[in-house]
């Protein structure tokens, strides 16, 4: 089942999803596209480049499932 | 020598009194016209080939007045159109920091969620000076973005970033258990992996800072037309007072306000005039002083 399956039958009442993505502290991420993002705090992404410090880890993974970087 | 002449100038003000509850009255100053019209009608008996009726005998009066209202407090609002208590709601501190509704989903049931989606929209500690008010919508760009939309941009604070109405220039990231801060506003994200559903559609409302806030309801269930006095007074020169009174009315006006290029708001009240039980007249007017 997909994330998006799991999210169209998702309700308040039902209980947490899995975590489909950890963001890894070892790991660099580079974005996917050009944009600029509100975290904690603006910032903006390059595409090809490496995502600029400061992000913090849990919007990170958010910016993962969101195909806005890898 | 003849005497001074009766006669009244100008319009100083309206009184509205409740004739079912006389705690409440109510008044309007700033004021365009009070024009009764009261006149009866004449039948005319007419026949043959004469060219002037042979009789006359009065038929109905029509028992109207035009109340041309330009600046008004709430207390006349009951007596101008069908009124219950609950059509109007006052909070006469207004809020100092300002508030924001509850996150309500509108489509899909992704966006407002405990778990996966935004768990809560609240004030951002310290942040009342950037709140912009209106109705908000929120709608899913990504698993865990979101685009904002606002319907007045009145205040300055946000910009449209095109005829849609969106105002983020930038991708509002929603992340697990941590707070997003936009415009005065924290959003924050539910303790799972967020995993919106990208068109899901949800909304709230952001009053800002305020040190006044009415809401007034027209065509609210229940409510009914108040029967009300109505008293005008003329503007007074040298102490002469000149007043009519109308012991029982009701009134019928388009309540919210009407909405003009360059100009300000007026409400036109029709008043019927009653004839009343407690008295045998339905206006006085009063002169005092030449």
């Amino acid at each position: 089942m997909s994330l998006d399956d799991k999210n169209k039958k998702s309700s308040d009442s039902e209980p947490a999803a899995e975590k489909a993505v950890v963001a890894d502290n070892r790991k660099k991420y580079v974005a996917l596209k050009t944009i600029k993002v509100i975290c904690n705090g603006e910032f903006s992404l390059e595409e090809g480049k490496e995502i600029p410090a400061g992000i913090d880890k849990a919007f990170v993974n958010s910016l993962i499932n969101s195909n806005l970087i890898k | 020598m003849q005497e001074p002449m009766l006669t009244t100038f100008g319009i100083h003000q309206a009184v509205f009194k409740d004739l079912k509850d006389p705690s409440k009255w109510g008044m309007a100053k700033i004021l365009g016209s009070a024009e009764p019209d009261l006149k009866q009608e004449l039948i005319a008996l007419e026949g043959g080939s004469n060219i002037i009726p042979w009789n006359a005998a009065p038929g109905r009066a029509s028992g109207e007045l035009t109340l041309t209202i330009r600046q008004y407090d709430k207390q006349i609002l009951r007596f101008l159109s069908p009124y219950i208590d609950s059509a109007e709601v006052e909070d006469a501190d207004g809020e100092a920091a300002g508030s924001v509704t509850t996150l309500t989903n509108l489509v899909g049931t992704s966006l407002k969620h405990n778990t996966t989606g935004i768990a809560s929209v609240g004030l951002k500690s310290g942040g009342s000076a950037s709140l912009a008010p209106g109705n908000y919508k929120a709608v899913v760009t990504g698993a865990a973005t979101i685009d904002l939309y606002i319907d007045y941009d009145g205040t300055g604070k946000v910009e449209y970033q095109n005829s849609d109405m969106k105002i983020n220039s930038s991708a509002i990231t929603i992340a697990s258990g941590a707070g997003t801060d936009y415009l005065g506003l924290t959003f924050t994200g539910g303790a799972g992996t967020i995993g919106m559903t990208v068109g899901d559609i949800a909304i709230f409302t952001v009053y800002p800072p305020s040190n006044y806030l009415l809401k007034s309801y027209f065509g609210k269930a229940g409510a009914v037309n108040r029967e009300f006095s109505l008293t005008i007074y003329s503007e007074c020169n040298g102490g002469k007072i000149r007043s009519t009174n109308f012991p029982r009315c009701v009134a019928s006006a388009s309540t919210p306000p009407q909405f003009l290029e360059n100009d300000w708001a007026s409400m036109e009240v029709t008043i019927n005039v009653l004839q009343p039980e407690t008295v045998d007249y339905v206006a006085e007017t009063l002169f005092i002083n030449r």
